[in-house]
């Protein structure tokens, strides 16, 4: 249950004078167990194309299959980061992680000592008892992204899951998303505006004009995995680097 | 606490000119009774006060307690029934412009005397400024977060219970303020049209009667009464919002801690009483 199609979709905003016409023909496939990234300019449409596949957001036209099923027959399907965290503030870290579990109607205990784990694999229990108030921005994205991963669903999006946390902690992350990964077999679209990232956790990478988003080009990212930082310094990393900047140069 | 040393000494001065104009200018204790004499009605009646007190604290808590039940399930309704809402809404705000205490004495012609036409008028006066206040909380949530809650497919029920109910605490907590002052109030107003015992009657009588520094004394004891209901609420209000980042009990001082006092927001909510 974890292949992704986005067929030729459209999708655009009725603004005051005219329609804003934000993602434009759009065509994304991600086949089990791949991780794909998406890069694009800030305000291209990305945000919305992840609210369009966890139908947050109706669209306009084209088509959208999770496991060749209709995306209009299903609810709550994939675990979605948004890209702010939104934790609830009035929920303690390990309430807004265990929130994951309890919309499934997951009895309190279980929920409690699933999210308990969870935060223990992350090296975060001491922050359990922490209202988001009390936590830096990093942290409430850390917890965000813990929230997303125990909804327990095989397909992930992930809106630029790591944007405001420190390189070591970020690397860190990187390895950890790459573990669970591979553990718990998931399927992973995400977005984010660094390049490094992009080839360091992606099987391919799609980039996106700005707005109206369309396609401008599909890389594939041909590394050895598990991925090791190291690897983004190999010849072939810093060819993928190089076409990356160009198709992003086109962009503007 | 120092912001409020000038207003207390002022008072102070005003209730001292008070009782040195009352014992220099002879004027009678059935006019205007002087602080002391006052104070001295209210230690010497101590078992009149409390008997006629505990009636009106009853149903001011009767009152306020059924209004809450109602004023949730009004609002939730409004927020789940766009039908409802569209039907109801305008009378709500239309209300604000009533006051509801005029209509104790019919009332007491549909329901008599009793506990009944009381409780049903403080039910009234308190019920709608906690739904249109709760109501406000339910349309002023993040949408992002209904944005959330949709993308896990959680029901309503959930929306309700993690989302609608909690982030709208903080405005369910100021109508429930106000009505805690109105409570007390309503309480006094419906006493008058009929009882035997309850502060409102025990003023009337006092009155009628000319003892009129029991009537101060009674005024004192109903101004003390909706103060304490106040801050009640307030405390209520800082225990069940832990999360909130100027809550007082968290940030302030040992003393405000132990005492669990916003002296601002009491001040206005009772201002707000005042003028009912
Ligand atoms: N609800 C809406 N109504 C109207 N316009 C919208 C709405 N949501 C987004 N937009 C517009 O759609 C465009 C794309 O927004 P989106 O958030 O998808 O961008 P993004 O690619 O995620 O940008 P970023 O990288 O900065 O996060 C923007 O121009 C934005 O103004
Ligand atoms: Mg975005």
């Amino acid at each position: 249950m974890n292949r992704l199609s986005v067929k030729n979709v459209s999708k655009s905003f009725p603004t005051l004078d005219k329609s804003l016409n934000v993602i434009d023909n759009i065509s994304i496939d991600v086949a089990e167990n791949e991780i794909v990234g998406i890069i694009g300019p800030s305000g291209c449409g990305k945000t919305t194309l992840f609210n369009i596949i966890s139908k947050v957001l109706p669209y306009d036209s084209g088509k959208i299959t999770i496991d060749s099923k209709d995306l209009d027959s299903k609810h709550g399907i994939c675990g979605y980061m948004f890209q702010e965290p939104l934790l609830f503030p009035w929920m303690k870290a390990l309430q807004n992680i265990m929130l994951s579990y309890e919309v499934k109607s997951i009895p309190k205990e279980k929920a409690k000592g699933n999210a308990i784990s969870l935060l223990e694999d992350f090296g975060l229990s001491q922050f359990a008892n922490y209202y988001p108030y009390q936590l830096s921005g990093g942290m409430k994205q850390r917890i965000a992204l813990l929230r997303t991963v125990a909804f327990n669903s095989k397909l992930l999006l992930l809106d630029e899951p790591f944007g405001s946390i420190d390189a070591i902690t970020r690397l860190d992350l990187h390895y950890y998303l790459l573990e669970i990964w591979k553990k718990l077999n998931l399927t992973i679209l995400f977005t984010t505006h660094d390049i490094r990232e992009a080839i360091l956790l992606a099987d391919r990478i799609y980039v996106l004009s700005k707005q109206p988003a369309t396609v401008v080009d599909i890389i594939k990212v041909e590394l050895d995995r598990p991925r090791k930082i190291e690897q983004l310094t190999t010849k072939k990393a810093v060819a993928i680097e190089k076409r990356l900047i160009q198709s992003l140069k086109h962009t503007q | 606490m120092k912001k409020y040393i000038t207003s207390v000494a002022f008072f102070l001065l005003f209730v001292f000119i008070w009782q040195i104009a009352v014992n220099f200018l002879k004027i009678e204790k059935w006019i205007l009774p002087s602080p002391l004499q006052i104070l001295n009605s209210l230690l010497e009646s101590k078992e009149l006060f409390v008997y006629h007190l505990l009636p009106t604290l009853f149903e001011a808590f009767l009152g306020l307690f059924i209004s809450v039940i109602l004023a949730i399930i009004v609002a939730l309704a409004m927020k789940l029934s766009r039908l409802f809402y569209n039907i109801i809404y305008p009378f709500l705000i239309l209300s604000q412009t009533i006051p509801f205490i005029v209509i104790a004495p019919l009332l007491s012609v549909w329901f008599g005397f009793g506990l009944i036409p009381k409780v049903i008028l403080i039910a009234i006066v308190c019920f709608f400024p906690i739904t249109l206040n709760l109501f406000a909380g339910f349309e002023a949530i993040d949408h992002s977060f209904i944005s959330l809650l949709d993308s896990m497919g959680a029901n309503k029920i959930k929306k309700i219970k993690f989302l609608y109910w909690p982030s709208s605490l903080p405005y369910f907590f100021s109508g429930l303020k106000i009505a805690a002052s109105y409570s007390i109030i309503s309480a006094v107003v419906s006493e008058w049209v009929g009882t035997d015992r309850g502060l409102g009657i025990l003023l009337i009588r006092s009155s009628k009667s000319y003892v009129t520094d029991r009537v101060f004394a009674t005024i004192l004891v109903i101004t003390f009464l909706s103060i304490l209901l106040v801050l009640l609420v307030e405390t209520l209000q800082y225990i069940s919002i832990p999360w909130s980042q100027n809550n007082k009990i968290l940030k302030r001082s040992k003393y405000v801690k132990k005492n669990n006092i916003s002296y601002p927001d009491f001040y206005r909510n009772f201002n707000r009483s005042l003028f009912l």
